[in-house]
């Protein structure tokens, strides 16, 4: 047994020895079949998956190789549970495969005629399959290629699709890499997605997920509708895409709540997308506008369920996924494997930050002590209040001023949760602030002015959670948030993660009300920057002045 | 002479002792029998006979069957003791002819006919097998000492707790039953009442080498399992673990006369031994031989062929299969100290340092180690501990594999365990900080443990967080009080909002009571206003008692962990103000593994009460032979079945009689003689015997 950097529990957790001097190789041919689940600096814990090893069979890896590799580099030996669920787990997919023989109908195939007997009878596949070939074979409904594949995965027999893609109109699409030049992964991830049709492009926030997008429409060359999270979003696609590609203003539309407009490419938002009206999708003729050859869906852990069910009749379409992360909160990653696609490409963030691709971030926890007052009145108050007491604590915009002061020069975001609080700082600070409640001309504008370095400040709402792009920000001072989500921390300091032209290392700030459970969602927040492979320290606001 | 009146008077002739072990093992309940001559019809009954027949072997059942010579002194001494053979007058035929039954019904066969053939599991898979038991033993212990668990009133764990530790250990709950026998058998875990508590040993048992804890928990598994089963595993060739089918087969050839209830507590065993990883899908491991091995070297008297020392008689309850753990017998806990009495709160009864010191982890706890061949190639098979481990700014403490368990222990105390396997996660936070602060653990002892222990240092969260517990540790104080009755009145200075008290904490005795409150004092003046409007803490009901001072009227073993749930920086104190340690679950103390259980049941008190009748009976009845014959006219004549009698005839001579009886009074019996035809009177003086015509 060699005494190898890979820890394989029984759970079917894989740690990682960081330092050992087989972990960058051993980290390689893991990340192929393994979810990296936390990534502190000594030891990576990776999670195997029923998702990960259809990923990796989807990908051409057998359970030979994953075995293989897991025992080459374990530390002890591999526990026979999980050998014979890697073996057992890979050996379901590609037993069904969808297919279209010349004109006819889709068909559901497979070499193994148990496994078809069993899905057939299932009560929720029987009614998409209409009739049974003499070899055993099925044909499938017309509409029902999205739903077979949801049904199956969650029987356990995923599908293998075949059926091919409708080419879509053909629209020229050009990179236009003047000054700039497409980097190695990003090619990397567009080649990986272009020899499948679909799938999902998993990359850190800001390694540059939007020119993978331009990258494949341009590899494509059809017309593409883009889903985005929000009209600032999509905004910032136009804006990249006008830049990046061949593409004018002639041909790229927004289709949102503000703007209607259908073009070869076309931009729209989930919301629009969703919104209903007496009942039923108000937008959905969208989807059949025009011949569209690819759909891309930015943000695919965000995509609200309406979206997978609409998905599911957009499979003749190419669909690429982007996002910084496959664990939804929803924990609908399958649906996402199902109709989207398999993972294509993922590159662990320290790769690329090492790359010098995106900034480092270094974390802090600012310790607040709460004057007598306020922790009297904290102490009598009822548990509902206490979280909002404490987080709200006037004894904040102290070490918010101290630590502005510190970073004085740099671009700083003050993020918070309470429009009061909010409003109470921008007074304060005398900065501008941007919630729900700023016009979207207002926040463009003041988007804008801070990334020029007109507006050093801004004091924001979650608004500015996703898809918002402010490269140049490189302080984030988190007073409040919302318990802790994983989700938006990851969102607040991918803010922080674009690189920068000043070369400064990010730094973000958590004001924590000492002795309140505000202490305790901020050890929940500790956590989650510390698993992602960030610094994390905690410090006394008394001391930031020394700092 | 009849067979019945030879055993009644070979009975009368024990000693109490021998007729209560005699009883037990026979199982008779007191109303079975009036006399000795009942008693004697009992054990003689073809349904007796078979019971006791089921845990003879096959040798001495064919001894039995042809009233042969036996294969050795015990195995005669052992068949006297249970009255299956009488000295002087031999096997009685009724035995006799039950032991050839049960020979004709399962005839010797080829040893491998019926089993499959046995081919050995990977020892890779062996060892992982067996390092999980080891590690699930070691994690029961750890929860036991947080949170006892339920025994269920005819046995087992509750299903609640079964189901608490599947989901900690990360194990299917069909294997919990089993291992925590296998931790009952080795005194790790201990039943008191109706609830499960670790021990010290179990201190101790964490001190041994991966490889001799293994070998200590299995040695006293099997050490406690029933002869039989002991000795049909002993029984395979090369020492190849028997596990289900083989197993069943070995032990029906062995014991022919076994009945269902005992073949059905055969399963129970397989489970143990697959959990423990002596057997893999039925496959003999690695593990099993060593172990067998082992304990043949340690006990040649088990070795197959060797003669049983012992009455093998167990399962007596075949409700009770091996593998369930079962309410203690009352005199097994005579030798549990289980700490002062919980209700007299100025004991503090939860201070471990009122608990015993492990016992040191030697050969002479676990005699079994002593000299064990086989712990190298043991411990070749399972991963090798690790004493190191990483600090990460998450404020987990990862273990790059199995942790020394002493180090394991201590980093308990400060970290919660989070994920158990080959390696495993712990996390530190304020609260686990906190915990270790008030269990003797100083703010530099905790930084100079984690120093030591780490691979990468101490990272400056962690740091943080150390050097932030020793700054509040020790700010809230909370000790006992007496609380005068007229400041109990005194609810309207109540500062709370309740007056109800909180439930003590688990095995922390009684709650409220007796006049005893809590006295709870800060020098930190802001903390001590917080405390005292601190709506989690209403009900404590707290009330200022003097300058720097609050007092409630819970008892301070609730108040303390109600405070210390609460995040607030306690320290639990005596009386005098000194430092002391609470506990949140009892330990039980132990020093060395329960003795391997008798294979005689227990004498009862009603055993004992039996006897004590028997013999009064016995004087009343005087002479015993003529006693005898008027006891079987007696039944005679109720059955109105013909029976030969042997009469005496005043020339001195004695004749056969085939009557059949009418009446028997005043000495005389009424009969009809069968032959003649007549009707005849004979005075019972003159019946030398009455046998069954």
């Amino acid at each position: 047994m060699p005494d190898g950097p890979l820890i394989v529990q029984s759970d079917r957790t894989v740690l990682l020895e960081v330092a050992h001097p087989q972990a960058e190789s051993a980290r390689h041919e893991l990340a192929v079949f393994a979810e990296l689940e936390r990534a502190p600096e000594h030891v990576h814990t990776y999670r195997i998956t029923r998702l990960g090893l259809w990923n990796a069979r989807a990908a051409g890896h057998g359970a030979e190789e994953i075995v293989e590799t897991l025992e080459r580099y374990s530390k002890f030996a591999v526990p026979q549970s999980v050998s014979l669920e890697i073996v057992e787990t890979i050996g379901r997919y590609g037993k069904l495969v969808i297919e279209r023989v010349g004109d006819g109908p889709l068909q559901l195939r497979s070499t193994d005629a148990a496994v078809l007997t069993e899905i057939s009878r299932a009560k929720k596949v029987a009614p998409l399959l209409t009739e049974r070939h003499e070899d055993g074979s099925f044909s499938i409904e017309p509409w029902a290629r999205g739903q077979l594949k949801q049904e199956l995965i969650k029987l356990g027999w995923p599908a293998d699709d075949l059926a091919g893609f409708t080419p879509g109109t053909p629209h020229a699409i050009e990179l236009d890499e003047s000054g700039w030049q497409l980097r190695g992964y990003q090619q990397q991830a567009v080649d990986e997605f272009t020899s499948h049709g679909s799938g999902v492009v998993v990359l850190p926030c800001g390694a540059g997920k939007t020119l993978v997008g331009a990258a494949a429409m341009a590899a494509v060359k059809t017309n593409t509708l883009i889903l985005v999270t929000n009209t600032v979003s999509a905004r910032q696609w136009r804006s990249e895409l006008l830049k990046r590609t061949s593409l004018t203003d002639d041909e790229i539309g927004e289709y949102s709540g503000l703007v209607k407009e259908v073009k070869p490419v076309t931009i729209a938002t989930y919301q629009i997308l969703t919104a209903k009206r007496g009942g039923v999708y108000a937008h959905l003729e969208l989807l059949d506008a025009l011949d569209w050859g690819l759909v891309v869906y930015d943000e695919v852990h965000l995509l609200p369920a309406p979206v997978f069910k609409l998905t599911a009749d957009l499979q003749a379409r190419r669909r690429l996924g982007l996002t910084a992360t496959l664990v939804r909160e929803d924990g609908r990653e399958s649906d996402v494997f199902s109709l989207i696609g398999p993972k294509r490409f993922d590159a662990p963030w320290k790769e690329i930050e090492a790359q010098g691709y995106i900034a480092p971030a270094n974390c802090f926890e600012v310790r607040v002590d709460l004057p007598y007052d306020e922790r009297m009145t904290y102490a009598a108050a009822a548990d509902d209040e206490r979280y909002r007491l404490a987080a709200t604590a006037p004894a904040k915009l102290e070490a918010t001023r101290r630590l502005i002061e510190h970073h004085r020069g740099e671009r700083i975001l003050v993020i918070g949760q309470y429009l009061e609080q909010l409003d109470e700082l921008s007074r304060a600070l005398g900065a501008p602030q941007v919630t729900g409640a700023t016009p979207v001309a207002e926040r463009e504008r003041l988007f804008e002015a801070f990334r020029q370095g007109e507006q050093t400040i801004l004091v924001v709402s979650k608004v500015a959670n996703f898809s918002i792009d402010l490269p140049e920000a490189s302080v984030a001072i988190q007073v409040s948030g919302s318990f802790g989500s994983r989700q938006e921390e990851a969102q607040r300091l991918g803010r922080l993660l674009r690189p920068k032209e000043s070369r400064l290392s990010a730094s973000f700030y958590t004001l924590v009300a000492r002795d309140t459970v505000d202490q305790d969602f901020a050890q929940n927040r500790q956590r989650f920057l510390a698993e992602q492979g960030y610094s994390y320290e905690i410090v006394d606001a008394e001391t930031l002045a020394i700092a | 002479m009849s067979e019945s009146l030879t055993l009644a008077r070979r009975l009368s002739a024990l000693d109490d002792d021998a007729l209560c072990a005699l009883l037990s093992s026979r199982q008779v309940t007191p109303r079975d029998a009036r006399d000795f001559f009942d008693l004697a019809d009992l054990l003689l009954s073809p349904a007796s006979v078979r019971a006791a027949l089921r845990t003879i072997d096959r040798p001495t059942l064919e001894a039995l069957a042809s009233n042969g010579s036996f294969p050795d002194a015990a195995s005669e001494r052992m068949l006297t003791r249970l009255g299956l053979l009488v000295p002087d007058a031999g096997v009685p035929l009724g035995v006799r002819e039950q032991a050839a039954d049960a020979l004709e019904a399962r005839p010797l066969d080829d040893p491998a006919s019926g089993t499959p053939p046995i081919i050995p599991a990977d020892a890779a898979v062996a060892g992982e097998r067996a390092f999980t038991a080891v590690s699930a033993v070691a994690e029961m212990g750890h929860q036991l000492r947080l949170t006892p668990a339920k025994i269920r009133a005819h046995g087992g764990l509750s299903a609640s707790d079964e189901k608490r530790f599947a989901a900690v250990l990360g194990l299917d709950p069909a294997v919990i039953q089993p291992l925590l026998e296998v931790a009952r058998a080795a005194g790790l875990v201990q039943i008191d009442a109706d609830a499960v508590f670790s021990t010290t040993l179990a201190e101790a048992w964490g001190e041994l080498s991966p490889a001799a804890r293994w070998f200590a928990i299995a040695t006293a598994w099997l050490r406690s399992l029933p002869t039989p089963v002991r000795r049909t595993l002993a029984s395979a060739a090369g020492n190849s673990w028997l596990s289900g089918e083989s197993l069943r087969h070995a032990f029906s050839r062995l014991y022919p006369a076994a009945d269902a209830a005992l073949l059905d507590a055969l399963p129970p065993v397989d489970a143990v031994a697959a959990a423990l990883g002596l057997t893999i899908d039925g496959a003999p491991t690695v593990f099993g031989a060593d172990l067998l091995r082992a304990s043949a070297a340690l006990d040649p008297a088990r070795r197959p062929g060797s003669a049983d020392p012992a009455t093998p008689s167990e399962p007596a309850d075949p409700a009770q299969p091996a593998g369930e753990i079962t309410q203690p017998d009352p005199d097994d806990l005579a030798d549990l100290s289980t700490g002062p009495d919980l209700a007299d709160e100025s004991t503090w009864p939860d201070l471990a340092d009122d608990v015993a010191p492990p016992a040191p982890a030697d050969e002479s706890t676990w005699p079994a180690l002593a000299g064990a061949a086989v712990l190298p190639e043991l411990a070749a098979a399972l991963p090798a501990e690790v004493d190191r481990v990483y600090l990460q700014d998450d404020l987990t403490i990862i273990a790059p594999g199995p942790l020394a368990p002493p180090v394991d222990a201590r980093i308990r105390s400060l970290a919660d365990l989070e994920n158990r396997g080959v390696a495993s996660s712990y996390r530190v936070s304020r609260q686990s900080v906190d915990r270790a602060l008030a269990s003797a653990e100083s703010e530099a002892s905790l930084r100079e443990f984690l120093g030591g222990i780490s691979l990468t240092g101490i990272p400056q969260a962690l740091d943080y967080l150390l050097t932030e517990g020793g700054r509040r540790h020790g700010l809230v104080r909370v000790g006992p009080a007496r609380v005068e009755a007229s400041a109990q009145a005194q609810e309207s200075t109540s500062t709370s909002t309740s007056t109800s008290a909180p439930a003590p904490a688990p095995g922390s005795g009684s709650g409220v009571g007796s006049g005893t409150g809590t006295r709870i004092r800060s020098a930190d003046a802001t903390l001590l206003a917080a405390l005292a409007v601190d709506q989690s803490l209403a009900a404590l009901g707290l009330r200022r008692d003097e300058p720097g001072g609050l007092i409630s009227r819970a008892d301070s073993v609730a108040s303390y962990w109600l405070l210390l749930d609460a995040g607030y920086p306690v320290l639990a104190v005596d009386a005098a103000g000194e430092p002391r340690m609470l506990r949140r679950a009892r330990i039980l103390d132990r020093r060395e593994a329960p003795p391997a259980p008798s294979d005689d049941p227990p004498i009862t008190p009603a055993v004992v009460e039996l006897v004590a009748r028997l013999r009064q009976v016995s004087v009343e009845a005087g002479d015993d032979e003529a006693a005898w014959v008027g006891r079987e006219l007696g039944k005679a004549v109720r059955a109105r079945t013909p029976v030969i009698i042997e009469v005496s005839l005043p020339d001195g001579t004695a004749t056969r009689l085939e009557v059949t009886p009418l009446s028997f009074a005043n000495g005389r019996l009424r009969c009809v003689d069968v032959r003649a035809g007549v009707e005849r009177t004979v005075p019972v003086a003159n019946i030398l015997s009455v046998t069954t015509a």
